[in-house]
């Protein structure tokens, strides 16, 4: 079934993409923001820098920021079935099309100047996330994930209509969000996600009364129920400490949501459940698999999210994907992630894994999403689609994380680029080192800056949630000055990346 | 083993006893002399696998100690020289003896099998001329070694690999109160100079400006600038001090009646707590007929988000999501609509209001107030515009509001505790704390009465009662719950899936796993605590006992048995090879060809051992190229303790733990060759499985272990895996982490009886029969 069958299919009519636009709700034709933000993260990294990204040649300007920093133009090196840009970056031409290849960027040099290995929380500013939270006296500090930010921010949604579900998260956690969203108090927990497309797709589509009847609310009640054990209001005896009061105060702005989300029409038409699961799929995650199936399961993940993105059922996506795509017999984690960033047939099997994901996952979901919007332009013109890697070239080791983006947020960044941000000139990082990924590190920019740009891009305001001499985003501390001196962290602006 | 260099000698009182030494005492035709006291000792503290200096003065004239030291932990051991007692599995060894004068010093190597706390008879040997003597018993208390907290993880994780026990130029760190205030061979400075910063060598090695204060060398460690975190921690320490206190012992909780608990928001149910509750709902509403008219009221709860239990347990995890909130809506919706579409159970507004107040108070676990009463006749039923969809409406506002799906507990003001902010529960709030424990659900109709006349808060009948419900076959489930997130056996890889790969074909030979198999281990797993729990086993032969408790064929495929358990007689001893709980396959399954000793390791030192670990290196420095051929052990130790890495300092103290259990393969089956396929299927090599490794169970321990009976009864010698068990029930019975310097009662009373050999079923008990389990601490706002 191709893109365009199953959008009928979904839809229950012969609707083809360039009228998906009639689906859109009112907020779709507000021109020049970031209508849609798309998180992709897999694990481990470990792909050697020269297996990652394209030629130097392509690095034609720089600008100093206290060291050299260069962009160029993103052109493939190779086309034909294939359309090349470097050993991971390379897909099928059908979906990695010159349109997409337009909105790409390429961002190296960015890095989290402390130690975070074994993380779910960094891809997305929750850096307390990570392996050795329960191990040292004083962990790093949880706070919300970008997503969350977004999710709850009038900037990025400034009004509601036909948004179904604020976020959604599939795959492994690797969003966090307050307890309170709408205050911003409380702890910061874990999203919840699914590994269920179908169980996605009915949290968005589905969810009517068993009755068959219209729905008939009574959160007006549920919510007075809450209120009045809040307020005391069941009798005199009932103490509660402040903690519970806070509880209720949470619980209560999530049924207000509640309530929003019932009494909002959805802008999907009446789409057709996926007649086949995620979960359970011979293509998922777990156990060995062979890499028709793996592509079949993404096929229905992208699928679901892309016709939820475009339609405007939700706005926010998280995929922290634990697959390999590279089918391995053995102990993949110890054998071929611990291994790789010295022993190239262990690397050759990340790159063939992490290639995969880029085509397969990364380009196919762009590819979806490059149909007209309502504002004339596309929707992945309007989107911001961001893909990061657990680790640089180095596992456990968060210098250089790669990110790899599509879309322009609405024409807030500049695409269509390979941007270098690492200061070539410092050995600051690992002097002595002969494995070659080891050496080959350089410092660069910072990644809370990247993630900062993803908030300004996306109409967060910094008011918001920036911290008064940290321009970035997330817990910052330097732990190498030399690496990565004052300037690196002054400005809080990564060169070449806005429009 | 950690030499004892530095540390203060503390004097301690020499027993008088004598021991009367036959001539069977010694070897040989040697004559043999008993010390006359008095003598005095001086000893150090001494530790579990510590080199312990004693100093014996007031020695007769012309004796020498040549050695010849045994051991007893309870000085009833028979004494012979240079022998073992039987009740050690390890001797403690003379490493030296040297004598001048009338003074002697000899320096013991305590066995790593030692309790902290136990009491050890020493016995010197020696000579006078031709005569061979023994020396009197000398008691010795084994204490534990200081703990310099998050300093002492950062140089176990990036110095130890090298300064441990190579020892390379002559440092070792593995104990870091050995070296404060201990002079720097390199420059005029302390290593550790407690409250200096600037004054303490370590620090400029490990920021790399010991050029700059007289050093040499290289900046440590030598694979690159420790990170600022692990830098900042040791310079915490030494700023703050260098205090090492006594290492924690998990052992050794400490009760202070007077600690009030930490004051924790209501709880949340637990999605297991919150099935039951719904479950019990269902029956009181209609039963059978609703799940009927729902088709399922699994259906309703596809989208409510599961516990997280990763590196919690199920209960810690407190999150209230907008899935969690609209999935429970959507549940009291659909539950309500099926509700109305049977015939009611009460037809006219008539009957409304005790059905409110006998069915809505059930469901809610505690008796309504007359306010409550009357907002949900008012503005529930009352706003509705007809009966049924006001009986509708009760029951959707009742399944979806606080008083389901939280814990509330505002306690009772009549009872004073003599701390205004804490709260003695009411009986039907103490009623549904102990059923929400010791089932994951309500209270039945038994526990209902009781807290309805108010006969529960007496102490023998609410003692009475936590040993009914304990005993009720309806607590598998929270037990079983617990089992599983302590044990990690939600996390058991699929197998199924790697059939029909050559290499992966050609290594299970025979066994055709099911696809169902992870959860099939599981229950394996869980029908050996069961029967454990059931017959009143300790936790000692929860590792030790080797039962056939197999109900499964599949999974007795994996055994290589072929007769089943019928689950209820006495299990059989499984003659397969396979031991207590950790020898079980739902432990080595990994859905590959390769066993994982490092997981195996990890998952024992964390979850019963309770010990932490150590960052992960952040550089792990050159690594090897791997023979394919090669052995698991093999790669892993290339990988991980190759001598001078950063990486030995944590993975001495995590493989070792997993060697041991090398005679069991990847699917579970016991072995003595490892076959090594590649991923056509072709035999590349045979190893001999080596099950020896010095695991380390307690600190310190050198002693090498072989094979998992051995793990086993190291496990069951120590009393880490009581305190750590302790500390995993207290989560899962308060839904929080423990903190103890308040919650030490519970976990002292926990620990101590599962040390003493309690059954596990009594000592699991425990928890809801302390006295913080019957009161409830608020924070400081605690008023309306």
């Amino acid at each position: 079934m191709n893109r365009r069958t199953f959008l009928r299919s979904l839809t229950g009519s012969l609707i083809t993409v360039p009228t998906m636009g009639s689906l859109q709700p009112a907020w779709a034709s507000q021109t020049g923001s970031c209508r849609r933000f798309v998180a992709m993260a897999t694990r481990h990294g470990g792909i050697w820098g020269e297996h990652m990204w394209p030629d130097d040649a392509l690095l034609t300007e720089s600008t100093d920021v206290g060291h050299l920093v260069r962009r160029g133009d993103l052109m493939p090196a190779g086309a034909g079935s294939q359309t090349v840009i470097s050993d991971v970056l390379t897909a099928s031409s059908s979906r990695l099309t010159p349109g997409v290849m337009s909105q790409l960027n390429l961002l190296r040099g960015l890095d989290i100047p402390f130690y975070i290995a074994h993380h779910t929380g960094g891809y997305l500013g929750n850096f307390g996330r990570n392996d050795t939270e329960t191990e040292v006296a004083d962990p790093l500090p949880y706070v919300p994930t970008i997503d969350q930010l977004m999710a709850w921010s009038d900037g990025f949604y400034p009004e509601l209509s036909g948004v179904l579900r604020r976020s959604v998260h599939y795959g492994d956690a690797m969003s966090w969000g307050w307890s309170n969203p709408v205050a911003g108090t409380g702890s910061v927990d874990r999203l919840p996600t699914t590994w269920s497309a179908q169980s996605l797709f009915d949290s968005l589509f589905g969810g009517a009364p068993a009755s068959g009847e219209p729905r008939r609310l009574v959160v007006d009640q549920v919510l007075a129920s809450y209120q009045r054990l809040r307020d005391g209001a069941f009798g005199p005896a009932r103490r509660l400490s402040s903690g519970d009061r806070a509880r209720l105060d949470a619980h209560m702005e999530r049924l207000y949501e509640v309530e929003r989300r019932f009494s909002t029409l959805g802008g999907c038409g009446t789409p057709v459940r996926p007649p086949v699961d995620t979960l359970g799929h011979p293509g998922a995650p777990w156990g060995y698999f062979n890499v028709a199936d793996a592509f079949a399961y993404h096929q229905i993940w992208n699928e679901v999210v892309a016709l939820a993105l475009i339609c405007g059922a939700t706005r926010i996506a998280t995929y922290n994907c634990v697959h390999t795509l590279e089918p391995y017999v053995g102990d993949w984690h110890q054998e071929v992630a611990h291994e790789a960033y010295a022993n190239l047939a262990a690397e050759q099997r990340l790159v063939t894994g992490h290639r995969r994901f880029f085509d397969e996952v990364f380009c196919d979901l762009a590819e979806r999403l490059d149909v007209p919007d309502a504002d004339g332009q596309t929707v992945l013109h309007n989107s911001l689609i961001c893909w990061t890697q657990e680790s640089g070239p180095v596992t456990h080791d968060a210098i250089s994380m790669p990110v790899i983006t599509a879309g322009s947020a609405g024409g807030a960044l500049r695409t269509g680029q390979y941007i270098d941000y690492r200061n070539r000139g410092s050995t600051a990082l690992r002097a002595g080192q002969t494995v070659p990924a080891l050496a080959a590190q350089r410092p660069g920019l910072l990644y809370g800056h990247w993630l900062a740009e993803c908030l300004d891009a996306c109409d967060v305001q910094r008011s918001t949630w920036q911290v008064p001499g940290s321009p970035g985003y997330g817990v910052h501390h330097n732990t190498n000055p030399t690496a990565w001196p004052a300037y690196v962290e002054g400005s809080g602006l990564l060169p070449f990346l806005r429009s | 083993m950690r030499a004892l260099q530095g540390r203060g000698h503390v004097r301690i009182p020499v027993a008088l006893g004598l021991v009367l030494c036959l001539a069977a005492c010694g070897s040989g035709d040697e004559g043999q002399e008993i010390w006359a006291p008095p003598v005095s000792l001086e000893v150090g503290t001494a530790s579990p696998g510590d080199a312990l200096t004693v100093t014996v003065q007031g020695l007769p004239a012309g004796f020498q100690v040549a050695g010849g030291v045994a051991l007893s932990t309870s000085g009833a051991c028979e004494v012979r020289l240079l022998g073992l007692c039987s009740e050690l599995a390890q001797p403690a060894l003379v490493a030296a003896g040297t004598t001048v004068g009338t003074t002697a010093t000899v320096q013991l190597l305590l066995p790593s099998t030692v309790p902290l706390g136990a009491t050890l008879s020493v016995q010197l040997a020696g000579r006078r001329g031709a005569t061979r003597a023994l020396g009197p018993l000398l008691q010795v208390t084994v204490q534990a070694p200081p703990d310099c907290g998050p300093a002492q993880d950062v140089v176990d994780a990036h110095c130890t690999g090298c300064h441990g026990a190579a020892g390379v130029a002559g440092l070792d760190l593995r104990q870091l109160a050995d070296v404060v205030g201990l002079a720097s061979t390199q420059a005029p400075l302390s290593l550790v100079a407690p409250g200096d910063v600037a004054g303490s060598y370590l620090l400029h090695k490990a920021a790399g400006t010991h050029l700059a204060v007289g050093g040499g060398g290289s900046a440590m460690p030598p694979a690159g600038p420790l990170d600022a975190t692990s830098l900042q921690r040791l310079t915490s320490w030494v700023g703050a001090g260098a205090a090492c206190d006594a290492r924690e012992t998990p052992s050794a909780f400490t009760c202070d009646p007077a600690a009030a608990p930490s004051a924790t928001p209501m709880r949340r149910l637990s999605r297991l707590q919150y099935e039951l509750a719904l479950e019990d709902a269902i029956e009181r509403l209609g039963g059978w007929q609703i799940h009927q008219a729902l088709g399922g009221v699994w259906r309703l709860l596809s989208t409510l988000p599961e516990d997280h239990a990763d590196r919690t347990l199920s209960r810690e995890d407190q999150a209230v999501s907008q899935e969690h909130v609209e999935a429970w809506y959507r549940t009291a919706e659909g539950i309500a609509d099926a509700f109305v579409s049977l015939p009611l159970p009460c037809g006219s507004a008539a009957c409304v209001p005790d059905f409110v107040s006998t069915v809505g108070g059930r469901i809610h676990r505690r008796p309504f107030s007359p306010e409550e009463l009357d907002f949900y006749l008012t503005d529930v039923y009352g706003a509705a515009v007809s009966h049924s969809d006001g009986m509708r409406d009760l029951v959707l506002v009742w399944l979806a509001s606080p008083g389901f799906t939280y814990q509330i507990e505002h306690g009772d003001p009549t009872v004073l505790t003599g701390d205004p902010d804490t709260v003695a529960l009411t009986a039907h709030e103490l009623a549904s704390r102990l059923s929400l424990h010791a089932w994951s659900g309500p209270a039945d109709d038994e526990l209902w009465s009781l807290a309805e006349s108010g006969a529960l808060l007496d102490p023998v009948v609410y003692e009475a009662q936590v040993v009914r419900l304990f005993d009720d076959p309806r607590s598998q489930t929270s037990r079983e719950q617990f089992f599983v997130d302590w044990l990690q056996l939600h996390d058991i890889p699929q197998v199924s899936s790697q059939v029909g790969r050559p290499g992966f074909d050609a290594f299970r030979g025979s066994i055709d796993p099911a696809w169902d198999l992870p959860d099939r281990l599981r229950d394996d797993a869980l029908d050996l605590l069961d029967w454990h729990v059931r017959s009143g086993s300790s936790l000692d032969e929860v590792w030790t006992e080797p039962l056939h408790t197999v109900l499964d064929p599949h999974v007795a495929e994996l055994y290589g048995v072929s007769d089943l358990w019928d689950g209820v007689s006495p299990p059989a001893s499984l003659t397969t090879g396979h031991g207590g709980l950790l020898t079980r396959p739902a432990f080595h399954v990994t859905g590959t060809t390769s066993t994982r000793p490092i997981r195996k390791g990890v998952l024992i030192r964390r979850r019963v051992l309770c010990d932490p670990l150590g960052d992960p290196p952040a550089d792990l420095g050159d690594l090897p190229t791997l023979d394919p051929a090669s052995s698991q052990r093999q790669r892993t130790a290339l990988l991980t303790e190759r001598d001078g890495t950063v990486c030995t300092g944590c993975h001495t103290r995590i493989n070792g733990l997993g060697y041991v259990s090398e005679d069991i393969d990847s699917l579970g089956r016991v072995r003595s060759v490892e076959e090594v396929y590649g991923e056509d299927g072709a035999l590349l090599a045979s190893w001999p499985v080596d099950t020896r490794a010095v695991t380390e169970v307690d600190f310190g321990d050198t002693s090498v272990l072989t094979g998992s009976d051995e793990l086993a009864a190291a496990l069951a010698a120590s009393r880490k895996p009581e305190a750590c068990a302790s500390r995993f029930w207290f989560r899962h019975t308060w839904g929080r982490l423990e903190d103890d310097a308040v919650d030490g009662c519970v976990l002292q009373d926990v620990e101590q009886r599962l040390g003493a050999g309690d059954s596990l079923h009594s000592a699991l008990r425990a928890s809801a029969l302390s006295e913080s389990f019957r009161f409830r601490h608020l924070d400081e706002e605690g008023s309306p």
